[in-house]
């Protein structure tokens, strides 16, 4: 009878360190969180807003990494890209420039309010933060890390416009449209791009002369 | 025929609160008279001479506004160039087309008051962080380290290695030492603010941006490294890293007057990142490599596995920079006419963005190259 005492004590003991332990990772900020920065407008401050999300909402996969979605490979070569999933909602609250706290400081709409100031124009839809220029360019719902293997394998360096990246080699917009009553057929006629967790952004170019361009990749 | 004559009559009590005169017959007995009718046809007729006037100038005003507004247009069109001019002129086009004006104007504003500024004015825009914004550089990837390459965006940095580089080489090297001092001061003043504001319940809100003050800071180490020699660099990044350890530790043990993540987050802001102190050692030693090659030669090995991109880094008055938001989003080609400079920067491979341990052992060990020679 004593014996099973003990054991029902060691068990209650053993129980209750666990329950402790989950509490302690539930409130603590620090355990599993990851830090994150988003660009906003709210008012007349512009600048980052940083802020912490549980690990398991911000998750990144490696080059060749199984993330356990089979969309999030190469077309061609069935690789899984370098990518992360970011599934926290918004409003988020963080610390801004100036280190004040901002309560549910990031939104769509003062995200949309940063990059519309920044782009000169009004955004498309809304602000997404859940995918980046290269993603939406390359169309996948999720947050591209490097789309290296994802040109390798599935698009080749080409004069027909589908898919451009400008010369700044990171950015990666969209080619909607392209100008074809001149000579020089790929000048680049509509574009539709995103940068970072913005909405989309639209822009046409007059044809004949349209946007220049320095490297552009068609599907394969 | 005896001639009709007139005599006035005052009629309040038709037009109350108003001193109308009527006209009325001469026999006729008093103001109530029918007779009374060219008066009435009279107000009548003003009345619609009062909507006539309204119209009129209404009218009149409309006619000038619009005439302003293409005279105002037309002055406009004739500052752009003629391509420009050429295109809106064109019946073909596109409804959509997007507009440079606004980026551009954004632009040349920069350029104008860089233009005009002297070294000293330039110096007090260091940690004006709206200056590393605008362009600015946004990198596509999460968790990536962006300060290098928003120190570069800023056209500050490249007016101001030009103004260094019209002294002599030691007056140079004193103005940029000069201006890490200030940095270093202005940076340890605001994080004094920000942590006095959460531990002194009453004190003041700071409104210094620690992203300005940190990209000030990286700019001005960027200039020194010009010239002065890579160990310079090194000191100056270790007497950053000393007065920041020392205010974390004083927030750990304040911890209690932070409210959650606070506490966390307020760091992230002061210290260059690892990448941009990484580029900054590696610049400085790739611009003394003629002086010392062995050091040259251990860098590259410890930086071997990491991948390298160019950079045309464009002058500060060149009308479209590398880093404009104008070249990003037009694609219009970068203005190289006012001189570029070509920099390699280093950027962490795809594999390694994560692990922010492997980057603090990056840096370690090219700090470890300083220590063994020092």
């Amino acid at each position: 009878m004593e014996m099973a005492m003990n054991v029902y004590q060691r068990a209650a003991k053993v129980l209750g360190a666990l329950a402790f332990c989950v509490v302690v990772a539930a409130v603590s900020p620090n355990a599993q969180a990851r830090d994150l920065a988003e660009w906003v407008k709210i008012g007349t401050y512009s600048g980052e807003i940083h802020f912490t999300v549980p690990d398991a909402q911000a998750v990144y996969f490696g080059n060749g990494v199984n993330c356990g979605n089979a969309a999030h490979r190469t077309a061609n070569g069935q690789r899984y890209f370098s990518h992360g999933h970011k599934t926290f909602g918004l409003p988020q609250s963080g610390l801004d420039d100036n280190g004040t706290l901002r309560q549910n400081g990031l939104t769509s709409d003062t995200i949309n309010a940063f990059w519309d100031a920044l782009y000169g124009i009004s955004h498309v839809g809304n602000a997404d933060h859940t995918s980046n220029c290269w993603a939406y360019a390359l169309g996948y719902g999720c947050w591209i890390q490097d789309p290296s293997w994802i040109l390798a394998d599935d698009y080749d360096v080409s004069q027909t416009v589908v898919v451009g990246v400008d010369s700044m080699d990171e950015h990666m917009k969209k080619i909607t449209g392209i100008c074809n009553n001149e000579p020089n057929t790929n000048t680049v006629g509509s574009t539709s791009e995103k940068c970072r967790a913005s909405a989309i952004y639209n822009f046409s170019y007059y044809c004949p002369g349209g946007g220049t361009h320095t490297a552009i990749y068609k599907p394969k | 025929v005896t001639p009709r004559t007139y005599r006035e009559v005052k009629k309040p009590e038709v037009y109350p609160g108003e001193s109308v005169t009527c006209f009325a017959d001469a026999g006729a007995d008093n103001a109530g008279d029918s007779s009374c009718f060219i008066a009435e046809d009279t107000r009548l007729m003003w009345t619609r001479r009062r909507i006539l006037i309204v119209v009129l100038a209404s009218s009149v005003i409309l006619i000038t506004l619009i005439l302003a507004r293409r005279a105002s247009l037309f002055e406009r069109s004739t500052e752009k160039s003629d391509e420009v001019n050429a295109r809106e002129s064109s019946p073909e086009r596109p409804s959509g087309e997007v507009s440079l004006e606004h980026v551009q104007a954004r632009v040349d504003g920069v350029r104008s008051v860089l233009a005009q500024k002297s070294l000293d004015e330039l110096v007090v825009q260091l940690n004006d962080n709206l200056g590393y914004m605008q362009p600015g550089y946004y990198s596509p990837r999460s968790l990536d380290h962006e300060d290098f390459e928003q120190i570069l965006s800023n056209r500050l940095t490249s007016r101001l290695l030009d103004a260094l580089e019209e002294l002599p080489r030691d007056q140079a090297r004193v103005q940029a030492e000069s201006m890490c001092n200030r940095m270093h001061s202005e940076c340890k003043a605001t994080i004094e603010r920000v942590l006095n504001y959460y531990e002194n319940p009453g004190a003041p809100e700071n409104t210094q941006s620690m992203s300005g003050n940190r990209l000030g800071l990286g700019t001005a180490i960027f200039l020194l490294a010009h010239f002065s020699d890579a160990d310079a660099v090194v000191r100056e990044l270790q007497r950053m890293g000393g007065y920041t350890s020392r205010f974390r530790e004083r927030v750990a043990q304040n911890r209690e007057s932070y409210p959650p993540d606070v506490e966390r987050l307020l760091p992230s802001f002061w210290d260059l990142d690892v990448l941009c102190q990484v580029n900054l050692i590696a610049f400085a030693v790739e611009k003394n490599a003629a002086e010392q090659p062995s050091r040259q030669s251990r860098v590259k090995e410890v930086l071997a596995s990491i991948p390298t991109k160019t950079v045309v880094w464009t002058n500060w008055n060149a009308r479209v920079s590398y880093y404009d938001i104008a070249h990003r989003t037009h694609m219009r080609p970068i203005d190289e006419e006012e001189g570029t400079q070509e920099l390699v920067v280093y950027e962490w491979p795809a594999d390694m963005l994560r692990k922010e341990e492997e980057q603090q052992e990056i840096l370690t060990a090219l700090l470890e190259i300083f220590e063994d020679e020092s």
